[in-house]
């Protein structure tokens, strides 16, 4: 073993704890190992840059102009509060439909954000409705990162096994689309059988306080909104279009389909511009930049290729095998360990293993890696970044979760829809669709 | 000069428990009682978050009642029907530095905070301890079921 696989997996580890720990700020921790890799010679300038793929940056960085302009408008706490007037405030009901709001939202856009928004609403209105917010909280961060699984844009992960590897939106929504509305079925029903008792105060509730309640006020900018919707709207249209236009030789890729309507609206977005631009999430770009070359590392030193042809020992003429081992594996790794590193290593192990002889298909390995690695991050606070933004708002509102009630909530629906996904992916190996 | 207590009133479990103590020794020592709420303010990721969207946040707090409503409200209706009315502030940041700040730059005699439901010292009150440049009185937790409202 020579000296810079050595330090490849060094720094590779280094980044995964320091990321995990947070005593150091994630971005600073990713571009740091990307930077000790050139500074030992690991990688020089341009092989590091290389490594980044721009396919997802572009693509991430137009779903950010795109969603910073609709949360300016103030569009995020008008749904919210047009939802609870049309569900008369009944706390029950917001249990089911909330959370089923959360997964279609989190389908399309960055599911931080949108738990972001959700939680500290939901705490809000929880608050008013006296009631205990956790279950409903838990419950639309699980929904959020199952629905996130249904499409490319979803969940990080998804952005980087679809633009690493090749797939499209249409792709994610064809394959990973049915398990994830199956799998966000049952973890719905499982939170409204298992809370639905809970959901009544014993307290009286003040319906004038809900009623002062105005979702017109809460929009600062109708203009924005609806421009921000219009791209929006646009962007998911380009998404679903762009494998046809391309083919008809008009280069609308993955990430101009985000881009186009993203400048689109910084372009006539006149003095708000600057305001959108100020809220784009750069330091998740950066943090995404430095990952890349970080596991580029292991990818230049033959690391990956190793671990690929490991796992293709242990699972040689085993497929089925190998779906439940990308599942549970994802999974489990996924509720300990930052799911972005994670699926973007998975995306070159799975990328070698499909070279190796006998190997499946790499589609299939996708499906299977996205689903586990998305709804795994349910599992624990830190599972997913939408997770820990959840958790930490109520605790900023003086509600400690605490890891044991998390688990006890989210373990359960978590288990079966990972079950879901293994049964289902598994059928789709078995007739071939995939 | 006039002799001020300041009471940091935070999480309910413990915040009546504050309120009881600040009130009692102000009569006590015949001083101005100021209560005062920290909001606070995320790190990491969440906190970058939070900062990112922090006008949206406070709108979304707005529409609801205010931001730190709940806490503040909660002191004034402890004090309702108990007399003078005492000094309220509500401040935003990391608890511990703020109080500390507010400490030093105040001039006050006495710091009330309160202890956890168990009776152990949180990050809060063990940092007053051995950084206020006022005494510090910890007031032992209890649940704030309004039984301990003050009878004047």
């Amino acid at each position: 073993m020579n000296h810079s696989v050595i330090i490849a997996i060094v720094v590779f580890a280094a980044t995964y704890v320091a990321i995990g720990m947070e005593k150091i700020h994630r971005t600073t921790v990713a571009i740091s190992g990307a930077l000790l890799l050139m500074i030992f010679g690991v990688l020089d300038m341009k092989e590091a840059i290389g490594f980044i793929s721009w396919e997802t940056i572009g693509l991430l960085l137009g779903m950010f102009c795109i969603v910073s302009a609709l949360s300016e408008s103030g569009f995020f706490t008008y749904l919210a509060l047009v939802l609870a007037r049309r569900l008369n405030y009944d706390p029950v009901r917001i249990l089911v439909v909330f959370p089923i709001v959360t997964g279609v939202l989190a389908c399309f856009m960055d599911s931080i954000t949108v738990m972001l928004f959700f939680a500290t609403l939901t705490f809000e209105l929880a608050r008013l409705l006296k009631v205990d917010p956790v279950p409903l909280v838990v419950a639309e961060v699980c929904l959020a990162n199952t629905g996130g699984s249904a499409t490319l844009v979803g969940d990080p992960p998804n952005v980087i096994l679809g633009t690493m590897l090749g797939y499209n939106f249409n792709d994610f929504v064809a394959n990973t689309g049915p398990i994830a509305l199956v799998a966000g079925a049952a973890s719905v029903l499982y939170f409204y059988l298992q809370f639905r008792g809970k959901m009544r105060s014993s307290q009286p509730v003040d319906r004038a306080e809900l009623d002062r309640l105005d979702p017109a006020g809460a929009i600062k900018d109708p203009k924005t909104m609806k421009m921000g919707l219009a791209a929006f709207g646009i962007a998911i249209l380009f998404l679903i279009v762009h494998p046809f236009v391309e083919h008809a030789g008009i280069p609308l890729t993955v990430p101009m389909a985000a881009l186009l309507p993203a400048f689109g609206l910084l372009v006539l977005g006149g003095r708000r511009t600057e305001i959108v631009l100020h809220k784009v999430e750069y330091e998740v770009l950066l943090f995404f930049m430095g990952l890349f070359i970080v596991v580029g590392g292991l990818e230049k030193t033959g690391v990956i290729r190793y671990l690929a042809e490991g796992v293709a020992v242990l699972f040689e003429g085993n497929h089925i095998g190998l779906i439940a081992a990308l599942v549970w594996g994802s999974g489990i790794s996924s509720a300990v360990v930052d799911n972005v590193p994670f699926a973007l290593t998975m995306a070159y192990v799975i990328k070698d293993l499909a070279a190796t002889s006998g190997a499946m298909a790499l589609s299939m390995m996708v499906w299977a890696v996205a689903m586990g690695t998305d709804i795994g991050g349910n599992f624990t606070p830190i599972g997913a970044s939408a997770n820990v933004v959840a958790y930490n708002s109520l605790e900023k509102k003086g509600i400690t979760i605490g890891w044991i009630r998390w688990i006890k909530l989210a373990v359960p629906c978590t288990v079966v829809a990972l079950l879901i996904s293994t049964v289902m992916l598994i059928a789709k190996y078995l007739i071939r669709f995939y | 000069m006039t002799k001020r207590i300041v009471a940091c009133f935070g999480e309910a479990e413990k915040g009546e428990a504050v309120l009881e103590a600040g009130r009692k020794y102000a009569a006590l020592l015949g001083a101005e009682l100021v209560i005062v709420h920290v909001q606070t303010t995320l790190t990491g990721m969440t906190g970058y978050y939070e900062r990112l969207f922090h006008e949206e946040l406070d709108e979304i707090e707005r529409i609801f009642g205010g931001p730190g409503k709940d806490e503040l409200l909660t002191a004034r209706r402890y004090f309702q029907g108990a007399g003078q009315l005492p000094h309220f502030k509500l401040i935003s940041g990391d608890v511990l530095a703020e109080l500390l700040k507010e400490l030093d730059n105040g001039d006050y005699l006495l710091a009330v905070v309160g202890a956890r439901p168990d009776g152990s010292l949180g990050r809060t009150a063990e940092g007053l301890i051995r950084r206020s440049p006022a005494d510090v009185l910890v007031a032992k937790g209890q649940p704030a079921d309004g039984r301990t409202r003050p009878q004047e």
